[in-house]
């Protein structure tokens, strides 16, 4: 029962990793595209 | 009522996908870009290698889509439905190739001055035939994996909206090519980074939602779902199948012309190290997930429906029907943002490595030869659908001959102090006659996987190559030296 739990809990960590990932390179986009005007920053994003 | 929604989720994310490529695009930074964004007299180092100005988060984002293509996904939860999480372990392989090429590769490969291209890396270390016969090997697999990509889109633009196979094809092909052959490597990693949040968040939101509302018997029925899925697995695939299978995700992929165009794009060489670092990790994190959709399934779709079809009939029976618009839009999104990349640096590799060390040309014809090649490329892999046997099937093809004809030369290229051009054409070319024969010929009779012999051929050729050489050096110092 033990292994069963872990591995669905495996499971579901995966998936809200994965979704974290998905939003974090959202914000980094949005970062970029709007950067536009601006100098090249020292942060790694424009 | 149902196609008119479908319709306008697909035209609502093609715009923004195409807001996100142009803006990218108008955002290039450098001494050299103008205002607007316009052209500009380094034009072709924008379009091959964004100036080697991208930052960590898009350059991971971009590896991922790139790697993610249909069968990281489609595939994945069709082998998680039959042979549950044995393809996790296998998916490892792949996971500790990518960690392996960010710790001892791609640093390395970014340290090099002046290079655009996987071939101009290996031409730095050999020789200008060495260049031109690994550019001629990344043209050729960039149109070869692009087929496998085109195949999978228009399996899914024929299987949805009911179109001609061909014309499903061509669509596909040509709205993916519009972003690389204008906007280059930016537009292209902004499209990818920008794809890549769309599955990241509708394919593990699918997994959630099945798991939470879906599945009866909780976490002790899939357990024993995927308990029983692995046994199966085990039982049905021989020990030098699973050898073979390990050996392809190992090595099958590694530093494909778009993955080292990115190691090469990075901004510096820890940024390239780290991407390729995250990309590794993530792959790991991406398979469960994909493992853990196609175990979900097997208490949800109870007939098999064919392994590639698992995921489509997985989000008919558990969504409602306007859901399989977003679905739509998280495959293509896998597919296509493959694909641009493929194209992408198939067109750089033909420029850089076929047409320059033969043609001098200015940065403007430069560009317009990439662009035009980009075309041409996307023709090629739209025409060479016809001879791709299934997406898997394909995808192995381009793996057995991409890892022995390229990786030891450029591996042992980049790591010894001075690399003979006679053992990088050998490898090479032994590497990529034995793959092809092998596969043709022999593998399907003996079982053995092509990508076996034909890497042990390749590296026997390199140190013959090298040891003769070396002999002819200590005999002949100074003739060689002249020559």
């Amino acid at each position: 029962m033990l292994m069963a739990l872990l591995i669905f809990i495996l499971v579901v960590m995966g998936a809200v990793l994965v979704i974290a990932s998905g939003l974090w390179v959202a914000v980094a986009l949005v970062a970029v595209i709007s950067s536009r005007d601006r100098k090249p920053s020292q942060t790694g994003l424009s | 009522m149902d196609h008119v929604f479908s319709a306008a989720i697909v035209i609502a994310y093609l715009a923004l996908l195409t807001f996100v490529a142009v803006r990218s695009r108008a955002t290039q930074s450098g001494p050299s870009a103008s205002p607007i964004g316009g052209l500009t007299d380094r034009e072709f180092e924008e379009f091959s290698l964004a100036r080697r100005s991208l930052p960590v988060a898009l350059v991971f984002a971009s590896l991922a889509a790139t790697y993610i293509g249909p069968g990281f996904s489609i595939g994945f939860v069709g082998r998680g439905f039959k042979s549950g999480f044995l393809f996790l372990g296998i998916g490892l392989a792949y996971a500790i190739q990518n960690i392996l090429v960010g710790l001892l590769i791609a640093p390395r490969l970014r340290g090099l001055s002046g290079c655009h291209t996987l071939g101009e890396a290996i031409g730095q270390k050999y020789d200008k035939r060495c260049h031109v016969l690994a550019g001629a090997i990344s043209v050729g697999l960039c149109a070869g994996f692009a087929a496998v990509m085109a195949k999978a889109g228009g399996e899914v633009v024929h299987d949805i909206f009911g179109l001609p196979p061909a014309l499903s094809v061509i669509l596909v092909v040509a709205l993916t090519a519009l972003f690389p052959t204008i906007g280059g490597l930016r537009a292209n990693v902004a499209a990818d980074a920008f794809q890549f949040i769309t599955f990241s968040l509708l394919l593990p939101l699918l997994l959630l939602l099945v798991l939470g509302f879906h599945l009866e018997g909780g976490a002790a029925a899939f357990a024993a779902q995927a308990s029983a899925a692995t046994i199966d697995g085990f039982n049905s695939t021989s020990a030098l199948e699973i050898v073979g299978l390990v050996a392809a995700f190992l090595l099958g992929e590694t530093l494909i012309p778009p993955y080292a165009n990115r190691a090469l794009a990075c901004r510096t060489t820890a940024v390239s190290r780290n991407s390729f670092i995250l990309a590794g990790l993530f792959s790991a994190v991406w398979f469960t997930v994909m493992i853990g959709l196609g175990v979900a399934a097997r208490s949800i779709v109870l007939e098999d429906p064919g392994e590639d079809y698992v995921l489509l009939h997985l989000v008919k029976s558990t969504m409602p029907a306007k859901s399989y618009a977003l679905l739509f839009v998280a495959l293509v999104s896998v597919i296509t943002s493959s694909l641009d990349s493929l194209l992408n640096a198939g067109a750089v590799a033909f420029t850089q490595d076929i047409v320059k060390p033969f043609v001098k040309l200015s940065d403007n014809i430069a560009l317009k030869i990439g662009r035009g090649a980009t075309i041409a490329v996307a023709a090629v892999a739209a025409a060479g659908v016809v001879a791709v046997p299934s997406i898997i099937g394909g995808l192995l093809i381009c793996y057995t001959i991409w890892a022995p004809a390229i990786l030891p030369t450029l591996i042992i290229g980049l790591w010894i102090k001075r690399p003979r051009p006679l053992a990088g054409l050998l490898s090479m070319g032994v590497g990529a006659v034995v793959a092809v024969t092998f596969q043709l010929a022999f593998s399907s009779a003996t079982g053995v996987p092509a990508i076996i012999p034909a890497l042990a051929s390749a590296l026997l050729a390199y140190v013959l190559g090298h040891y003769s050489s070396s002999i002819a050096d200590c005999r002949f110092p100074i003739a060689n030296r002249k020559s």
